[in-house]
């Protein structure tokens, strides 16, 4: 699944490292969602987001999804 | 998430407990090896790879009691292991390796089974008894975890 932490971390100045910390995750799960290799689960997802202020639909792509539906 | 520390603080120190039993349990059996008086059953090469497990498994321990204990005298750490050990990403790794682990397992010990059976016995019964060990758990892992979810 596509989505925009990257994008999201470069604007705020964030290594991978501070936002594994603040969400409460490891540095290789924020990796892995970021290239799209791991799919965060739902309150991951969620922390991740509103870490970001943002909703859920903000930050992750669910485009795939819809196209399927 | 101060709550869920203080209880994973407490499961550490549990297991600091369970853990420093298993290795004064096993180094008890070492030293009891070593007297001039004990005559083992089998040869040197077997007694020695049993010594050398043994070390090793010790080994393993002791280093799982020092990291359990540094987390449970220091907060940073307390909160990083438990970060680690709680990683969903982790879990998945963890469950998807051991499911394969166990599949190939299974797929490779019952034709092998089949084979060792042409050549010794002790082979064969010994390949099915871990087969059907296996196969169990497997099954009352996927009972217990319908039921559960």
């Amino acid at each position: 699944m596509k989505t925009r932490i990257k994008e999201l971390r470069k604007e705020r100045k964030l290594s991978q490292e501070e936002l594994a910390a603040a969400v409460g995750t490891t540095r290789q799960t924020i990796t892995s969602i970021e290239v799209g290799k791991y799919t965060a689960s739902l309150p991951l997802a969620y922390k991740i987001a509103r870490y970001f202020g943002l909703h859920i639909e903000d930050v992750f792509d669910f485009s795939e999804m819809d196209e399927e539906n | 998430m101060e709550n869920k520390l203080k209880i994973y603080k407490e499961k550490l120190i549990i297991e600091n407990i369970i853990m420093a039993i298993g290795t004064a349990a096993l180094l008890a059996v070492q030293f009891l090896r070593l007297r001039p008086s004990y005559e083992g059953k089998y040869g040197d090469f077997y007694q020695g790879f049993i010594a050398g497990m043994a070390a090793g498994l010790c080994l393993l321990l002791v280093i799982c009691l020092v990291r359990n204990l540094m987390a449970i005298l220091k907060e940073e750490r307390l909160k990083a292991l438990y970060i680690k050990e709680n990683d969903e990403r982790r879990a998945a790794v963890c469950t998807n390796g051991r499911s394969l682990g166990a599949s190939i397992f299974l797929l490779t010990s019952i034709p092998g089974m089949v084979v060792a059976g042409y050549f010794s016995a002790t082979v064969f019964f010994t390949m099915v008894v871990c087969v059907l060990v296996l196969s169990v758990c497997c099954g009352l892992g996927k009972l217990y975890y319908t039921k559960k979810m």
